[in-house]
């Protein structure tokens, strides 16, 4: 029973990882809250199950294919409506705005796929063992990806020209443009890598969770509350927030009643703001 | 001058409205105006805190749902009239909404905004995991109607919504609404000026929920129903409604919920495309017309800002 509570949270807490720090990091870095974050986890399954059922693409190519053409529709997003709204100064259409899109995007694949639950075939067949417990093939798949992805992240981040330029507009937009950093390219970039992290993520799971209409809203409140958690821009504060949730999540969901587990994130939520606003191990902006 | 006409057209309006079942014995016609006004209520009080702080509260359906429920729980106890749930469910939902900004209104920018969108989630949640007191998926029926005859309860709605519209409107017009548009303009400032921000924050959102919940419970004697449908399916269009409209001086937001309302009926027909409509409408509005189709009567001429610099 505790060695399968463990294994769980661990599988959730990675894939939750995947999405939130893509979130995080596009608000760090262009300031911007993109309520759209859940919708682009959405349209990369949705993609990769029109590209392999309807146009029988070979699966490796649907799953590449779909989670390019999301972080494309991440560089849209941040280019056109997104910037556009950001120069109007007005923040809070922008909340709007993103979050009008996402029903948008959910009532499109409503007409267009139905209210049915699809999923994909399993990217790995087979089953692994861990600590005693038999995982499926497609969740340590899952797992292994998104840790995969959060490490390439992390790299890249620290040690490529881009990404230190990605880290230096976090910090400061302005100096950073002083200094020759192009910075409608480095948001351009940081969309790209969000939406195809949530994409990735997307894909990733579809083999054994539904791809569903409604499936955007749970991959936008659970990121959003980690990365309060974890505090705004700190992608080892966002790591190790997701695994906590993964583990509150599980743990009600296991000992009490799976109709509750999100109220685990927002009663975290609430603590954490209460507490520590500026999250486990977020830096308070000025 | 603009607003002479607009008070004109108002009252003018409230006439039409006022003297509607006597001129027509439309008994569809009053049913959907009903409800129109009841989403012109939702959508002021929906405005009366996010149009005005700027804060955008995503989750008015939670406070909706407070006070629907209530009324589920009230009347299967004892025999109350309708008056008495809808004030319950005004005092519960502003309860209710004083809590919940308690924690997330000391912070700024999008915090609150994604904990009411997590709220909701939660809300529809609890409905359903207390199935036993909700009705979960099916709802309660047999709620008491307002009145017996359509006429009388459309003049009920008519009453309910002119009197919170005309309460929020006069309350954005003092002092209060002043303040509230002062935290939008500039909250660090208004701080420093002497003025307790949070305080006036919470008792906006604290209203603006009461009266979700007070609307909450009308809806629920108007169908003599309630479920998810009526509560949780109408969260985005009221902030629609409002932003169509336009926010920040109620009444706009107030005729866009009435606009948009009327609207749906006609276009029932689209079927699924009907919310697809509404959201490329949403997301149109911002993009080219922000201020809203009625805001243009409360907008200051554009010649006086020139010469000024930016905001």
């Amino acid at each position: 029973m505790f060695s399968s509570l463990i294994v769980n949270s661990f599988l959730n807490g990675s894939i939750y990882m995947l999405l939130a720090v893509g979130f995080s990091l596009t608000f760090g870095v262009a300031g911007v809250v993109n309520l759209y974050h859940g919708a682009y986890y959405m349209v990369a399954a949705y993609l990769a199950y029109a590209m392999f059922y309807i146009w029988s693409f070979p699966i490796w190519l649907a799953s590449i294919l779909s989670v390019f053409i999301v972080g494309a529709l991440g560089v849209f997003m941040m280019r056109v409506p997104l910037a556009y709204l950001k120069n109007t100064k007005k923040e809070s259409s922008l909340l709007i705005f993103t979050l009008g899109a996402s029903y948008f995007t959910e009532y499109l694949l409503r007409l267009i796929f139905g209210a049915r639950h699809y999923s994909l075939p399993s990217f790995f067949g087979q089953s692994v063992s861990v600590l005693g417990e038999t995982v499926p093939g497609s969740r340590a798949f899952a797992t292994i990806v998104s840790i995969v992805c959060v490490a390439l992240l992390i790299v890249f981040l620290k040690t490529s020209r881009m990404g230190k330029e990605i880290v230096a507009t976090s910090q400061d937009r302005l100096g950073s443009e002083s200094i020759g950093i192009n910075t409608t390219r480095v948001f351009s970039i940081t969309a790209f890598v969000a939406a195809a992290l949530a994409g990735i993520a997307g894909v990733a799971v579809s083999p054994f969770l539904a791809i569903s209409p409604g499936m955007w809203l749970p991959a936008l409140i659970k990121p959003f509350s980690i990365v309060i958690l974890g505090g705004l821009g700190s992608i080892w504060g966002t790591v190790i927030a997701a695994f906590l949730m993964g583990f509150g999540e599980t743990l009600v969901a296991t000992y009490w009643s799976p109709n509750f587990s999100e109220i685990v994130f927002l009663v975290a939520v609430i603590l954490v703001l209460i507490i520590k606003p500026a999250g486990l191990l977020g830096v308070k902006k000025t | 001058m603009r607003r002479k006409i607009f008070a004109l057209f108002m009252i003018g309006l409230v006439v039409l409205l006022l003297l509607l079942p006597v001129v027509r014995d439309d008994l569809y016609l009053l049913t959907i105006l009903s409800i129109a006004l009841c989403y012109s209520v939702l959508a002021a009080s929906w405005d009366f805190f996010s149009g005005y702080t700027g804060r955008e509260n995503f989750g008015i359906s939670a406070f909706v749902a407070v006070g629907g429920y209530l009324v589920g729980l009230v009347t299967s106890s004892f025999n109350a009239p309708p008056i008495l749930s809808i004030l319950m469910g005004f005092i519960l939902a502003g309860i209710v909404g004083f809590l919940i900004g308690l924690p997330t209104l000391r912070l700024r920018g999008p915090y609150f905004a994604l904990a009411t969108l997590a709220l909701v989630t939660i809300a529809e949640n609890l409905v359903l995991a207390f199935a036993r007191v909700t009705g979960g998926e099916d709802g309660l029926y047999g709620l008491p109607y307002l009145t017996v005859t359509i006429e009388g309860s459309y003049y009920y709605v008519l009453i309910f919504a002119i009197i919170s519209i005309a309460i929020l409107f006069l309350i954005g017009r003092s002092n209060f609404g002043l303040i509230l548009k002062a935290i939008n303009s500039d909250e660090e400032a208004t701080r420093s000026s002497g003025i307790r921000v949070t305080k006036y924050k919470l008792l906006s959102l604290s209203l603006s929920a009461a009266f979700a919940g007070a609307t909450g419970a009308l809806l629920a004697h108007f169908y003599g129903y309630i479920g998810r449908d009526v509560v949780f399916q109408s969260n985005l269009l009221i902030i629609i409604m409002a932003t169509v409209g336009g926010t920040g001086f109620v009444l706009p937001a107030a005729l866009g919920g009435i606009t948009i309302s009327l609207l749906t009926e006609y276009i029932r027909a689209f079927g699924e495309l009907k919310n697809l409509t509404y959201t490329a409408l949403l997301m149109v509005m911002i993009l080219f017309v922000p201020g809203g189709l009625f805001s243009f009567v409360f907008a200051k001429k554009a010649s006086r800002k020139r010469g000024v610099p930016n905001e």
